[in-house]
This record gives C-alpha cells, sequence and structure tokens, in this order.
C-alpha cells in the first residue's frame, strides 16, 4: 500500500483537527480537571489522586457502578439476542420492509419524549400497561418503591430504545450472508437450526461483535431513562454512573470529582471493549 | 421592487447598526438575563401585562431571557458568575444556593442602592434580604416567593363525608384513612401526596410536631422525637397505603396531573399553585380545589400561628458584568411597589407584604389573606450552605428508605445526624 503524502494529509487534516478540538482537548482538559478540587467562586487547587481515591471509598459509587453493569448486561444481551432472532426471521420473508420500518420506530422518537410515555404507560395508578397486567391478575410491578423492579423497567425502556441499532447491523449482516451455503447446507440435509448455527451465526458474527463494542459503549452511559423513571430511586438505590457523575458535577458543584467519575467511566468502557476484541479475536470470530 | 428592496436593506442596516449605537452611547443593546421561565411570565405575560415594557422603551434596551430549568440555571449562572468576563447582566438565585462562595461572584448592591434606592426597600421581607448577604452587603434582592400552602379537593373531601382538611399535625392520620378509597372507575384515590425528592414535607411535619431538622443557626435535629415522630408518620402513611405507591418517582408536574385528575386528595403546593388545579382547560375538578394551612401543632394553632415554608429567589449582578448600572436600574424597576403588584397579578409570590393590600390583587387571589399569615410565619425549611444539595439527597434518601420500610425511622435519624453533621458550617 502507498504511505500517504502531503496532500492526503491535508486532505484528512480537517477532520482531525475537529475531533481534537471537540474531543481530544476537552478530554484532556477533564483529565486535568479530575485532579483538581473545583468549584464555583474558588480557584481550581491541585488535589493529585485525592478525587479518585474520594469516589473509591464512596459506597454510593460502588452502588452507582454494579447497578450500570447489572443494566447494561441485561440490556446488551438481550438486545443481541433479540435482534438477532429478529434479523433472520425477517430476512426469510419478502416483504419486509414494512416490518423493519415498525422496527424502526422507537429510533425516530424523541428520547426524553419515549421515556416520558413509558412512564405513563407504566403508572401505578392510570398506567396502561400496569392497569392491563392487573387485569390479566397478574402482579404489578412497582417500578417506583422495589429497586430490583425499578432496574427491570430502565432495562425494558432501554432495550425498546435501542434494539433498532443492533438490529439493523445484524440484519444487515444476515442479508450478506451468501445464499448458495445456504442452499449447499440444505443439499447436505441440515436442519434449520444446523444452518443457523453453521451458515448463519459464523457470518454474522464479526458484525455481532462490532455490535457488542458499540453497544457495551453507549449503554455505559445510560442516563435518560434512570433520570426520568427513577431519578436514582428509591433512596438512590437505582442510580447508575452517568447519575452520579451528574449529581457530583451539577447538583454538588465537585467538579474534579465528577470529572474522576467520567475518566474512570472512559476506561472501564475501554477495558470492556478491548477485552471484548480481544476475546474474540483469540476464538477467531472477528479479525480486527 | 428595487425600491422595496432599497428599503429593506435600510431597514436592516439601522436595525443591525443599532447595537452598535447603544454601545458607542455607553448602553447596552440588550440585558442578558438567566432565569427561570416563571420569572419571565410573571414579568412580561398575564393580566397585568408586559412590566418591563416602559423600563425597555425608556432607556432603548431590549431583554434577552435565557430560561432553564433549576439546577441548570445555577449551573450556567455561577459558571458564568465565575468567568473574567460574562455577557450575563443579571442573574436569578434561589435561596438554597445563596452559600458565601457562589455569592461571592456577585456585585455588592449597596452603593447602587445608595445611589438609587430601591423605594419602600422596608416593605419587603427583610428575612429573604438578608439571606442574600455576604461579608456584610448585599447582593441579592428579592423577586419571587413560594410560600407553602395545602391544597385540597373539597369534592373528595364530600363524597367521603370528611368535614375538612387537617388542622393540627394528629388529625391528618385519622383524615388520611377517610380519604383514601378506590373511585367508581377503578381509579385508586390516595388522600396525601407531595415532592418525595425533597425535605420540605419532613420539615413542615417535624415543625408541627414541635422540633425541626435543621435549625437556622445550623442546629441538627434530626434524632429529635419531633423528627421522629414525623417520619414514623410518614411511614404509617405509606404502608396504608395513603400516598401515591410511585410517589418516590413523581415529578412536580406528575404530581400536578395526579391533582387535576382526582387521584390525590390532598398536595402541599405554593398558594399560588390553586390557580393551576382550577383550570377548567386542564382539570377534572375545576373549581373544587381549596387551599388552607398545613397541619399545625396545637401550641402554635392556639397562638394563631401556622406551619408555613418558603423558598425564594433574588436577582444579583455578576462581578464581571458590563453595564451594571444598567443592570440595577432593571432590577430596581421590578422592585418597585406598582410592578411587585403587577407581577403578583401575572402570577407571581409578592415579596413585598404591602402588596397583599391591593384591592386588584386580593380580588385576584382567593387565597391573599392565608397566604399574607403564611409568609408572617414563614421560615424557610433549610439554611444554606455549601453541602446544601449533598445534604438534600441524604435527607431524601433516608426519608424514602423508611417510607418503603427498608429502614426503621430511629436509625434513620442516628444516620442523618452521623452523615449531615460534616456537612454543616462549624
Amino acid at each position: 500500500m502507498r504511505r500517504p503524502g502531503l496532500t492526503q494529509w491535508l486532505m484528512l487534516a480537517p477532520a482531525q483537527v475537529l475531533l481534537w478540538a471537540t474531543i481530544g482537548l476537552p478530554a484532556v482538559f477533564v483529565l486535568w480537571l479530575s485532579f483538581n478540587q473545583s468549584t464555583y467562586g474558588s480557584s481550581d487547587r491541585f488535589v493529585g489522586f485525592a478525587n479518585y481515591v474520594a469516589i473509591w471509598k464512596d459506597p454510593y459509587f460502588w452502588r452507582a457502578t454494579i447497578n450500570t453493569l447489572i443494566v447494561i448486561h441485561i440490556v446488551i444481551y438481550t438486545e443481541i439476542v433479540l435482534a438477532t432472532i429478529m434479523a433472520v426471521a425477517f430476512s426469510g420473508l419478502k416483504r419486509h420492509r414494512l416490518l423493519v420500518s415498525i422496527i424502526l420506530m422507537p429510533y425516530a422518537i424523541s428520547e426524553v419524549v419515549a421515556v416520558i410515555i413509558w412512564k405513563f404507560l407504566m403508572d401505578a395508578n392510570v398506567g396502561a400497561v400496569e392497569r392491563s397486567l392487573v387485569a390479566l391478575g397478574l402482579p404489578p410491578m412497582y417500578w417506583a418503591s422495589d429497586p430490583t423492579s425499578g432496574l427491570a423497567l430502565i432495562s425494558i425502556v432501554s432495550i425498546w430504545r435501542n434494539l433498532p441499532f443492533s438490529f439493523m447491523l445484524i440484519f444487515a449482516a444476515v442479508l450478506a450472508v451468501p445464499r448458495q451455503l445456504y442452499e449447499a447446507a440444505s443439499v447436505d440435509g441440515a436442519s434449520a437450526w444446523a444452518r443457523f448455527r453453521y451458515v448463519t451465526l459464523p457470518g454474522i458474527m464479526p458484525t455481532v461483535a462490532v455490535a457488542l463494542v458499540f453497544r457495551y459503549i453507549i449503554a455505559f452511559r445510560i442516563f435518560t431513562e434512570v433520570w426520568l423513571l427513577t431519578g436514582g430511586g428509591p433512596a438512590r438505590r437505582t442510580e447508575v454512573l452517568a447519575l452520579y457523575l451528574y449529581k457530583q458535577a451539577f447538583s454538588y458543584s465537585q467538579f474534579g470529582v465528577g470529572a474522576a467519575t467520567g475518566w474512570v467511566m472512559v476506561v472501564v468502557s475501554l477495558l470492556f471493549g478491548i477485552g471484548y476484541i480481544w476475546m474474540l479475536r483469540i476464538r477467531g470470530e472477528v479479525s480486527v | 421592487m428595487t425600491l422595496i428592496r432599497r428599503r429593506a436593506v435600510l431597514a436592516g442596516s439601522v436595525a443591525a447598526s443599532l447595537p452598535l449605537k447603544a454601545k458607542a452611547q455607553g448602553r447596552p443593546g440588550k440585558l442578558v438575563i438567566i432565569a427561570h421561565r416563571v420569572h419571565q411570565l410573571t414579568a412580561t405575560e398575564g393580566p397585568a401585562g408586559d412590566v418591563t415594557a416602559a423600563w425597555r422603551k425608556e432607556n432603548g434596551v431590549d431583554i434577552e431571557w435565557v430560561t432553564f430549568d433549576l439546577n441548570a440555571i445555577h449551573d450556567r449562572l455561577f459558571r458564568e458568575a465565575s468567568l473574567s468576563h460574562t455577557d450575563v447582566n443579571i442573574g436569578f438565585i434561589l435561596n438554597t444556593r445563596a452559600v458565601p462562595s457562589a455569592l461571592r461572584l456577585f456585585e455588592p448592591l449597596d452603593p447602587y442602592m445608595a445611589k438609587s434606592p430601591i423605594p419602600d426597600f422596608k416593605d419587603m421581607s427583610q428575612n429573604f434580604v438578608d439571606a442574600f448577604k455576604v461579608d456584610g452587603a448585599h447582593v441579592g434582592i428579592p423577586y419571587r416567593q413560594a410560600a407553602t400552602g395545602l391544597h385540597y379537593n373539597a369534592q373528595i373531601f364530600e363524597e367521603r363525608g370528611v368535614a375538612g382538611p387537617p388542622v393540627v399535625v394528629d388529625d391528618l392520620l385519622p383524615i388520611c384513612r377517610k380519604l383514601t378509597h378506590t373511585a367508581a372507575n377503578g381509579t385508586p384515590v390516595a388522600a396525601l401526596a407531595f415532592e418525595a425528592d425533597n425535605y420540605t414535607m419532613q420539615v413542615e411535619l417535624a415543625r408541627a410536631y414541635g422540633g425541626d431538622l435543621i435549625t437556622e443557626d445550623y442546629k441538627l435535629a434530626a434524632d429529635q422525637p419531633p423528627f421522629i415522630k414525623a417520619l414514623t408518620l410518614l411511614r404509617t402513611l405509606y404502608a396504608e397505603g395513603h400516598l401515591p405507591r410511585n410517589i418516590t418517582a413523581m415529578s412536580q408536574n406528575d404530581l400536578i396531573g395526579a391533582m387535576e385528575s382526582g387521584q390525590i386528595a390532598m398536595v402541599p403546593f405554593p398558594w399560588g399553585r390553586t390557580v393551576l388545579f382550577n383550570n377548567p382547560k386542564a382539570s377534572k375538578f375545576a373549581g373544587k380545589f381549596k387551599t388552607t394551612f398545613l397541619p399545625n401543632s396545637k401550641e402554635l394553632h392556639a397562638k394563631g400561628g401556622v406551619i408555613c415554608t418558603a423558598e425564594f429567589w433574588a436577582m444579583a449582578i455578576p462581578r464581571h458584568s458590563q453595564y451594571k448600572d444598567y443592570s440595577w436600574s432593571f432590577i430596581r424597576e421590578l422592585s418597585l411597589p406598582k410592578n411587585t403588584v403587577s407581577e403578583a397579578i401575572n402570577g407571581n409570590g409578592p415579596v413585598r407584604v404591602s402588596a397583599y393590600s391591593d384591592p386588584r390583587l386580593q380580588k385576584m387571589m382567593s387565597y391573599w389573606q392565608q397566604e399574607s399569615l403564611g409568609l408572617k410565619w414563614a421560615r424557610i425549611p433549610m439554611p444554606a450552605f455549601p453541602a446544601s444539595q449533598q445534604a438534600k439527597d441524604i435527607i431524601v434518601e433516608e426519608t424514602q428508605a423508611v417510607m418503603l420500610g427498608m429502614e426503621t425511622p430511629q436509625a434513620a435519624g442516628a444516620n442523618l445526624m452521623k452523615r449531615l453533621r460534616p456537612l454543616l458550617p462549624a
């Protein structure tokens, strides 16, 4: 491959400058801030790793971390499994455009509006879904008073919101698997399950890996669903990392602690992402 | 066609040059104000009209209102005020955020007061005025108060055969037991609700039992019998179903919606909210909502006193802003006695006691006597201190834990003592 020359570098430069100006420099500033005690009305004071130590010792940080990990694992795996099942099912249909449009709908609705509608539907008194559950003889979902139910509802809403993203990636991958492979498998007498297991799955695995990594990184920042549904309650039992960060930075005005939390989130999500790619490379399922 | 274009270009040029002309004359083209939407609305819209219009015309200065919600207002304002130069000329600050480190970002107003005083300044609630003093200087002028009364749905009271709302705190539970029921359409009706992501209800109940949570001089009373009794009452109310099941996740808008649709019989809110509850366009029970005082203590009731908490907003000028004389002039304009009345007619909570004697206001505000008496006895629910937001979260967390049965009231009281003490000023 030819090495890029000055012209190529110059053509790449605007995008690189933009990236550095909007992501690189603020990230470096936030890193610097994380080593300072910073609030309104006083000069920043360098405190070394004190903010990181404060986070480490804060039980709310650990509760938020555990809640985040629980929610993102439920959300991501459910989402990937559902997206795969739906992608395979839809690929067999001749007229799947309408169904695909329906699947994409949650992505077209404003995140805030969608979550508020869910909150209304799940209202303990007048919510249509909640009242239907009770009418069917099922127990009501006390998501506002029971932290486990609260986290479950947050997960359900998040899956509903983000399923289109995973679905579109995996659906495209399923459609890209060569038809001849299925024909050859059928000739060999492979069952539907065997065709899925030995033809479809290996074909879509690199895409699934990419979807997993993307969703990990995006889901790690989950905020809107929690903020609008439970606000982190009851009694801060459903707080997630992004909410913890928001409170530190914008409610308590402890910008140093907020910045440190942000960097912890970046590092942890990077570690997860790298870990996944490394694991999949070892298995030979992805050649990133 | 050409003529029109020329005219348009000419008009555009003149309009574009106005701010430059103003600047050249040492006056701003506009003042930028960071506020809540309610401040803008009460100053510019409503039955009394635009209170700012005369000032704008006289000074040739426009007003740009930049409105946010509670957290965002203070974040943006304090951030702007921390800069060495800011285009923000005036900001609205809530009393709970009026901590010394933040107030020092704003201009001392005493020299402006001396040069161009606010008429009848003593008429303003001096408790509110003093809350915005730092290092002996005034940095904020009160604009809006939100004193809390009890709103109740008189139709539900009548249907349930309840004579009236609770007068003293001991009446609250028996009345709630009568009010909680399931409506004919299957909707559960809770007797009482309040903002469970705040601390005012706990404080109001503790005061009704003769105690407090954090006194004005920063004394903690969370483990004292009155506060424990307040937590115990909240636990009982929730356990017996007199509070909505989802109260911990209900926003202020959720509460308003639930009141308007008859899911809740009583709610403590600023008196002015009764207009919303009785609005026929939004409420199923328009005209049926009445107001009264919060449940009282027997002793205070005997003395003619009432339990009332009030939060309030003040206007301040960032230290590093420009055109401070104009900013002061605008603050002064909004604070004039006649304009305080106009703003109240537009829906504001007046900070001048004299406003309640205005006949127009009395005619419009059915609750004026209650609110004026409430203001006389009003106390802030919690004094301001740098870690007040952490304290708020801790109080809410412990209270919710008690309500949901995760913790006993005594344990919560002990936890609050342990956790709040390091946050309070020495």
